[in-house]
């Protein structure tokens, strides 16, 4: 199980590592979920059957692990969007500045994550990662007609909120 | 020429700097245990906390010499077992983290909503079971020869309490109950 437990953290390490950040704004917060994803990957792995692949398997959990902290109840929690309704209105939250550079376009891309619901945060996290529509739907268990309406939506958020500041910033 | 645009930012998010350092087996395993003996440590807590609460109550049942306000502590009590009871079955049913990756994301959220909605639900019988304990204490406090003022206070106090208690809760199980309805229609 180390053996496996090492070669997840060196494949997805990264990826978890944004994951994080997509739920936890706060530095100390996103380690500590960090850490908690680890430790929940580390006991799951004991239990993988392999009746999904293992890169499902990570995923499942790092989610499920990250959204058991969402669901806490939190005073200050902030009202969270669905993709399809008002996300218009959260890129309004978001700098609109022209010009802005790599960071500041990473910065608005959590902000606006972090505002979403969490399943439309769970398939814009997963598509950022270049998951397909598949294993989306295999991950979050919606189904792929689904994945895909809220896929072709995030492509329109994304384009119409954020090229101008990749671009500029490179 | 937009799924140009979507690539780049894909391209930014996986190509961003990693901040923290990966961990290693010898940490994680330290860490896993670390969180084992934290939630031990709660437990403790938590029955530590029963206890005491346990022996004041019995404390009282011994020292009131009104029949009333005895009845009242011992309901009190009783109420207080049930209710630790209740949530000693509770965090029994906690989810252990090495399930989690059997469940797909949307599973996994709506059994942790329903288990909050079930939690909610049962409001009231978290509170219920004080009720009698504390009106046999009031009645018994009325009976002693308190002023009426001081009773009709004590009461006053006593229906707010319970009332914002049972109204936060019905907040949180309506925003639960909306989720849950959000999530059906995925």
């Amino acid at each position: 199980m180390e053996d496996r437990y090492a070669e997840v953290a060196r494949t997805f390490g990264a990826a978890l590592e944004r994951l994080a950040g997509g739920y936890e704004r706060d530095p100390d917060a996103r380690r500590d979920l960090l850490q908690e994803i680890h430790v929940a990957l580390w006991r799951s792995l004991a239990r993988y059957d392999g009746r999904c692949s293992l890169r499902t398997w990570v995923y499942r959990v790092a989610h499920n692990t990250a959204i058991s902290r969402v669901v806490r109840p939190r005073a200050a929690a902030p009202t969270l969007v669905a993709i399809d309704d008002d996300l218009d209105s959260v890129a309004e939250v978001v700098d609109r500045e022209h010009g802005v550079d790599r960071r500041r376009a990473l910065d608005r891309l959590y902000a606006l994550i972090q505002r979403l619901r969490p399943l439309d945060r769970q398939v814009m996290l997963l598509y950022l990662e270049e998951e397909d529509a598949a294993s989306i739907a295999e991950i979050t268990g919606l189904s792929a007609a689904n994945v895909s309406t809220k896929v072709r939506r995030i492509k329109q958020i994304l384009v119409r909120q954020f090229h101008e500041g990749t671009h500029h910033g490179e | 020429m937009a799924n140009e645009h979507d690539a780049d930012i894909r391209q930014m998010w996986r190509q961003q700097s990693r901040q923290d350092q990966t961990m290693s087996v010898e940490e994680v395993r330290r860490r896993a245990a670390d969180f084992d003996r934290k939630v031990e440590r709660w437990k403790q807590v938590g029955t530590l906390t029963v206890a005491l609460l346990i022996v004041k109550n019995v404390w009282e049942v011994w020292v009131d010499t009104d029949m009333l306000e005895r009845a009242g502590d011992c309901l009190m009590l009783l109420a207080l077992l049930f209710i630790a009871y209740r949530f000693w079955r509770h965090s029994r049913a906690e989810v252990v983290p090495s399930t989690l990756g059997l469940a797909s994301c949307i599973e996994h959220y709506r059994a942790r909503l329903l288990r909050q909605r079930e939690l909610s639900r049962d409001a009231w019988a978290f509170i219920l079971p004080f009720v009698p304990g504390f009106g046999l204490i009031i009645v018994g406090r009325a009976f002693e020869g308190r002023p009426a003022s001081q009773v009709a206070l004590l009461i006053a106090v006593a229906v707010a309490i319970f009332a914002a208690v049972l109204w936060t809760i019905a907040r949180g199980r309506r925003t639960i109950e909306r989720e849950i309805d959000a999530l059906t229609g995925e």
